[in-house]
């Protein structure tokens, strides 16, 4: 489990790609951590549902921002699972080299993201057996590291990658909610004579014409 | 109608059955009140009775609330079936769609001559034939463009949108809630719709709906299950373009107050926001499925709240506001021109025709009683 470059694989996970989902659980996390109020009855439940809630939550705001994530659909209403370009994901808190038992096998979302590329024929097919997780290692409350983890279709864990810290700035495309169309009524107007345009077009002549001597 | 009548034209049969079938009358029941058999006025509407007698023709003028006049001459634009598509319940009765096809053809009358006073939009509907759902996508997506707007915001009057095309919308007054809405591409091309059937959001699906038949079923039968589908696509497609609403949809887990949220800003139902999720894969079907179930529970399938504004159709209406000012034509005039009963043209356009003014020189003062 060394030198794992997964972008040479699975070409949609870059480094800076991953850098800034890595990244951006770390923050949140801290935010969270801010806000940890122990003397008021706040333990470690609270503060980690409070942390996976706004993870979830900051990745769906992200996928606004960048065009290559996307947010797959889940059956269950707490089970989040996002894609890099077409890659699926799930995050999970723990050991990238012991997953939790549940995070071993593919969710629906992530399923139904891969038949999606099988059908469409998108990205590399191949490079779709591995289950992929991202393990994010907690020490004294704070995100110490954050880890690609690829496994088989067992669940074992065949490779892993430490993402870097804030190297996620590059090839992002802003996308910002379309204004809307406002279109304005079509109100019925008369029809004009002949001989009431032929006038109108004249007093438009005429008024190019002193307009341009002035 | 006691003044005689020397018609220029010959009787046509087709007006006589269009005033019926708008009075949603049956042969028998016009027959009935005209004193006549069924079979004569079955003789008369389709054209076997060429001539029939003058006193027949002022009773079902009468009757039907047209003058005499009405029922000679060719009918110069009948909105024929073929032409014509509806939106409705399959439990909607034949005799309803052609009341509402009859009140189409005579706002087609309406329309045309207003035409020769106001500026009409051309029509300007792209033709995208499309069967599969990615064409129906992708036909939504041409249409925007076609129309030269932006193929990912949100359509915040799509009646006028349409009116700018030429197609103009008009609201319908027959009291049913068994058409929701009816349209027909021609010279004049119309949406009808049915404001009796709640609220605003519905009302711009309807309006898109139709846009959909327009635009992917000209000179296809409509009204199967396929070509319905298709329009409610388009509709979906139309209002709610798949990668902006997708983006959107994404932004916030599935719940009603993210539902209602993109209500306001996309102008469309909470069903149709529902729906739209759930064919792009955006929910599954147990959340589309218990998100139907909550609306129907709510009786939101009937009335939603938090309706949007709905942005009158306007090109009508300033027509006829527009006469004996705008123009010299008036309501009266009008009304007379096309020999319709001041009552039938309340009843086909919503607008009531003022009572002529009484001349001085009809009234007797009274002092040549005394």
């Amino acid at each position: 489990m060394s030198n794992f470059e997964p972008w040479k694989k699975y070409p949609d996970l870059t480094r800076d790609r991953l850098s800034v989902i890595a990244t951006m659980i770390r923050d949140v996390r801290h935010g969270c951590v801010l806000l940890h109020d122990p003397d008021e009855g706040d333990g470690p439940w609270s503060l980690g549902c409070r942390a996976y809630e706004r993870i979830c939550h900051a990745i769906r705001k992200a996928s606004l921002t960048y065009n290559w994530l996307k947010i797959l659909p889940e059956k269950s209403s707490l089970g989040f699972s996002f894609a890099i370009g077409n890659v699926p994901f799930r995050f999970y808190r723990g050991d990238p080299e012991e997953p939790p038992s549940h995070y071993q096998s593919r969710s629906y979302g992530e399923i139904r993201q891969i038949q999606l590329c099988l059908a469409l024929d998108m990205g590399d097919i191949q490079s779709l057996d591995g289950v992929l997780r991202l393990a994010v290692e907690i020490t004294d409350l704070e995100v110490s590291a954050v880890t690609l983890v690829e496994m088989d279709g067992d669940g074992s864990p065949i490779d892993s990658y430490q993402i870097p810290f804030d190297e996620g700035d590059t090839n992002l495309v802003s996308i910002e909610a379309p204004p809307p169309i406002v279109t304005p009524p079509a109100i019925a107007e008369p029809l004009q004579k002949e001989e009431e345009e032929k006038k109108d077009d004249e007093k438009r002549e005429r008024g190019h014409g002193i307009g341009s001597g002035s | 109608m006691g003044s005689v009548l020397v018609p220029s034209e010959i009787f046509w049969g087709e007006r006589l059955q269009l005033a019926r079938e708008f009075r949603e009358l049956t042969q028998t029941q016009l027959a009935e009140k005209v004193a006549a058999s069924c079979a004569l006025i079955s003789l008369c509407e389709n054209g076997k009775k060429r001539e029939p007698v003058r006193d027949l023709v002022e009773a079902c003028a009468d009757v039907l609330g047209f003058q005499p006049e009405f029922f000679y001459g060719p009918l110069q634009e009948p909105f024929r079936e073929d032409e014509c598509s509806f939106r409705h319940r399959r439990s909607a009765p034949e005799r309803l769609k052609n009341q509402v096809r009859a009140h189409a053809t005579l706002i087609g009358m309406v329309i045309d001559k207003l035409r020769s006073f106001f500026k009409l939009p051309a029509v300007d509907v792209p033709q995208i034939p499309a069967r599969s759902v990615a064409e129906v996508e992708r036909a939504a997506e041409e249409c925007r463009k076609h129309w030269k707007i932006s193929i990912d915001g949100p359509i915040n009057a799509i009646g006028h949108l349409l009116e700018w095309h030429g197609v103009i919308i008009v609201n319908h007054l027959v009291k049913s809630t068994k058409v929701d809405a009816f349209s027909r591409y021609g010279k004049t091309s119309v949406i009808f719709l049915n404001r009796s059937v709640p609220g605003p959001s519905r009302w711009h699906f309807d309006i898109a709906h139709e846009c959909g038949h327009l635009v992917l079923h000209q000179g296809i039968p409509t009204g199967t299950i396929e070509t319905e589908d298709e329009a409610n696509r388009f509709a979906s497609a139309f209002l709610m373009p798949k990668a902006a609403f997708s983006r959107e949809f994404k932004l916030a887990p599935f719940s009603w107050s993210h539902v209602f949220n993109l209500k306001a800003r996309w102008q469309t139902s909470a069903a149709s926001i529902v729906r739209r999720a759930y064919d792009l894969g955006l929910i599954s079907a147990v959340d589309y499925r218990r998100g139907f179930q909550y609306l129907s529970a709510k009786g939101w399938n009937k009335a939603e709240p938090q309706e949007p504004v709905f942005q009158e159709p306007s090109w009508l209406s300033s027509a006829l506001a527009g006469l004996g000012n705008k123009v010299d034509l008036t309501l009266q005039k009008l009304c007379a021109d096309l020999n319709f009963e001041p009552q039938t043209f309340l009843d086909v356009t919503g607008v009531a025709v003022p009572a002529p003014k009484v001349k001085l020189t009809d009234v007797i003062p009274f002092k040549q009683f005394a």
